[in-house]
């Protein structure tokens, strides 16, 4: 992987995506009401380089999952598109498109739906092999079975149990096997960990590590938990109402992070390490996307707004660490705010 | 309401608890068991259902109006840093029994039990960079199959022929109480 090491797999170009609420056509006529719209996503860009693990981080409504969903083409973009190791999936041909999703699969947040409780583990891991006739004959897929259960730390006896029989922790790991089986080069999880307790979450995250290691993979990270964030990812995305307000390297944005919402994240964090530090007071929350603030989306909650952030809308600029879309660090007002940082 | 930081509260008592959002919520449930002036709230994972940093606003109003009333609270969560940040003591659970007790500071820098120091090396923490985190090796029992002796002694590193045979009282030593074999071999880490 190293000779292809920063080459860009995926390129998040402009991605847009809106969800119609509106009610029916008929009840919108009686009633006079306009059509309403909710922007999940709203002209996000970024690229995720081979090998690294780009996370995604926002609060709940951000729309982490809605791109996630949006990469592996399980929902049309608005606007914008998406290209996987230079190719637009929406644009390529049918026999294409196959051929490319075998090359990414996703991880879901809950084992407990994301796997058929009918089927046995084997026929769940086995899918994927023989939706992409990876497999010659059966002998040769159940062989491959067993080999992905026992590289991901179960037994190969466990293919025949159904999911019921297995814990969070383990089910967690049938949904990642299953994710393996089409060697994949680029896995999207959204949320893997956080219906696991922590010292299985612990197990779940060395495992996807040792994997990535020695598969050379590529993982799209979506979390909201910032020390696993920390943990996992080479760089990372920091998403508020649907918009990308800051993208960084991993230890840069954690030491000195540069948009305002992104401190005030990093200050809501509990600490283990009690420093007894004071904290900045958050305040408000996120707003209801289906009616988002003018300009600048955090500027109700910002201690940094003025009424260029009430207007216009910032756009990502390079920062020196990383990039970042505020105004109040274009316009080097953001200093006066930086001791927030400076804490560790 | 007020108290507990709900915008325009009087306006707001009319409206059912779908207008409002999570933190709000959970605002409003607080102000319900404050309501009745109790000497002991019981919080069962309060801020789990909640983004971090509402979660940091619910943790604050449940502080402050608990130490303004000199009401005790009993906070149940698998978070340890909302732990670190709001409580005096914390006893650690294992498999229906307290494996650990003692003040928070104490407990969280310097466990003494196997289970407590496997758990805090298990969580990614912001200003920890380890490359691994420390995994506590198979998981929780069933409920109905406890192990004999010590509960946890299947996963422990340091289980003896006295850990699965005999099941630990916590035993005091200071403010602390430890339900484990291994301080009273002295052969504790």
């Amino acid at each position: 992987m190293s000779d292809q090491a920063g080459k860009p797999l995926i390129q998040v170009e402009g991605l847009s995506r809106v969800f119609d609420l509106s009610k029916p056509w008929l009840n919108r006529m009686i009633e006079r009401e306009p059509k309403r719209t909710l922007t999940a996503v709203d002209d996000v860009s970024f690229e995720i380089r081979k090998g690294e693990t780009f996370a995604l981080v926002g609060e709940s409504g951000s729309g982490k999952s809605t791109i996630a969903k949006l990469i592996v083409n399980l929902l049309a973009p608005s606007g914008g598109r998406v290209l996987f190791d230079g190719d637009d999936m929406r644009k390529a041909t049918a026999a294409n498109a196959r051929q490319m999703r075998s090359r990414f699969q996703m991880i879901f947040q809950d084992p407990f739906a994301s796997l058929n409780p009918r089927w046995r583990v084997g026929d769940i891991i086995a899918e994927p092999i023989r939706a992409f006739d990876l497999a010659s004959d059966k002998a040769s897929a159940a062989k491959r079975v067993d080999e992905l259960l026992e590289t991901v730390g179960l037994a190969a006896s466990d293919a025949a149990k159904f999911p019921h029989e297995f814990s969070g922790g383990q089910r967690q790991r049938v949904a990642i096997a299953r994710a393996l089986s089409a060697k994949p080069e680029f896995i999207v999880c959204d949320e893997p960990t956080s219906a696991l307790d922590v010292s299985v979450q612990a197990q779940i995250l060395n495992l996807m590590r040792d994997l990535q290691d020695e598969f050379g993979l590529t993982y799209l990270f979506i979390s909201h938990d910032l020390s696993v964030v920390r943990h996992m990812a080479t760089r990372i995305g920091v998403l508020y109402l649907g918009r990308l307000v800051e993208v960084s390297e991993g230890k840069a944005l954690f030491q000195n992070p540069q948009h305002p919402y992104t401190s005030m994240l990093l200050d809501a964090v509990p600490d283990l390490d009690m420093t007894g530090r004071t904290r900045t007071q958050v305040v408000g929350e996120i707003p209801n996307p289906i009616d988002p603030p003018s300009g600048c989306r955090f500027h109700p909650r910002c201690p940094l707004a003025n009424d260029r952030c009430k207007s216009e809308s910032p756009i990502l600029q390079p920062t020196g660490i990383g990039e970042a879309a505020c105004f109040a660090l274009e316009e080097r007002r953001r200093d006066a705010f930086a001791p927030l940082a400076q804490a560790k | 309401m007020d108290e507990v930081g709900i915008p325009a509260a009087k306006r707001r008592m009319d409206d059912y608890p779908h207008q409002f959002s999570g933190g709000m919520r959970q605002r409003v449930v607080i102000a319900l068991a404050l309501a009745a002036e109790p000497e002991l709230v019981i919080a069962d994972e309060p801020t789990t259902a909640l983004d971090v940093s509402v979660q940091a606003q619910i943790i604050d109003v449940l502080k402050r109006l608990c130490s303004e009333r000199g009401a005790a609270v009993m906070l149940i969560t698998h978070d340890m840093g909302v732990i670190a940040e709001t409580a005096d003591r914390v006893a650690v659970m294992y498999a229906g029994r307290v494996a650990e007790i003692g003040p928070v500071k104490d407990v969280i820098q310097q466990a003494k039990h196997p289970y407590t120091q496997g758990l805090m090396g298990s969580i990614p923490t912001l200003s920890h960079t380890g490359d691994r985190l420390v995994q506590i090796q198979g998981s929780m029992p069933r409920l109905t199959d406890i192990p004999t002796g010590c509960a946890f002694n299947p996963r422990c590193e340091y289980a003896f022929d006295r850990c699965r045979k005999e099941r630990p009282s916590p035993i005091k030593s200071g403010d602390r109480a430890v339900a484990c074999w291994l301080p009273d071999e002295g052969s504790a880490s």
